[in-house]
């Protein structure tokens, strides 16, 4: 009466891309 | 968890804190070559539009503050938060200069290709995008530095780089309650920066 009767994640590796 | 208070670079952009140019250059860089590469720029024309783009924040940053035949050499970055929020600043000059390109590329009869492609409302949907990804990469950093090493390493094995929870289990020496409570803990944090870096 974490414990995944986000998956954000996506994109975030989708994005990990002198003066 | 430690949480340090050190400032995200483009909260101290913002905040008008001084950055150092190699640190902005690094960090802007990026996304200055995905817009031009949006605006089919060539990769020569894209080259030229970060160094367009750099030069013209350079001499409107340093205008008026010194001597231009005397530069020091470790000359920081300084924005004036006066001027509106930075990500509007940056896509005003952003767009600008890759007309400029744009405009020396083409003849006159073709002026309007400049226009389809670099036009407010398209070039609106192309910053917006790469902002975004700007912002999750910056993010990511950001969450790199506020976390402890084996959670950021625990999020990033099997939430970045997907790999199975007993070989993150066994790899870092941590029980599987233990990888999903990091997990949750770096997510949580991650949607606290995002929202933080978006918010201006």
């Amino acid at each position: 009466n974490e414990e995944d009767t986000d998956d954000l994640l996506r994109d975030l590796r989708g994005s990990v891309y002198p003066a | 968890m430690a949480f340090t208070t050190k400032k995200s670079l483009l909260a101290k952009v913002r905040a008008g804190d001084e950055v150092s140019w190699e640190e902005f250059y690094e960090a802007y860089r990026p996304l200055i070559l995905l817009c031009g590469g949006d605006c089919s720029l060539t990769p020569d024309e894209n080259e030229e539009l970060v160094q367009q783009v750099m030069t013209e924040l350079f001499t409107k940053d340093i205008l008026g503050k010194y001597d231009p035949d005397h530069i020091p050499e470790n000359v920081v970055f300084h924005y004036d938060p006066k001027r509106g929020r930075f990500r509007h600043f940056l896509k005003k000059i952003v767009r600008n200069q890759a007309i400029r390109i744009y405009h020396r590329r083409f003849d006159h009869a073709q002026m309007e290709s400049a226009e389809t492609v670099c036009g407010e409302s398209a070039f609106d949907l192309i910053w917006d995008e790469e902002w975004r990804r700007h912002v999750l990469n910056m993010a990511l950093v950001e969450l790199k530095g506020r976390v402890q090493p084996e959670t950021y390493a625990a999020f990033e094995m099997y939430a970045m780089q997907n790999r199975k929870l007993d070989e993150v289990c066994k790899f870092l020496d941590m029980s599987p309650a233990s990888v999903y409570t990091a997990k949750s803990r770096c997510i949580a944090t991650l949607k606290e920066i995002i929202a933080s870096l978006e918010e201006k």
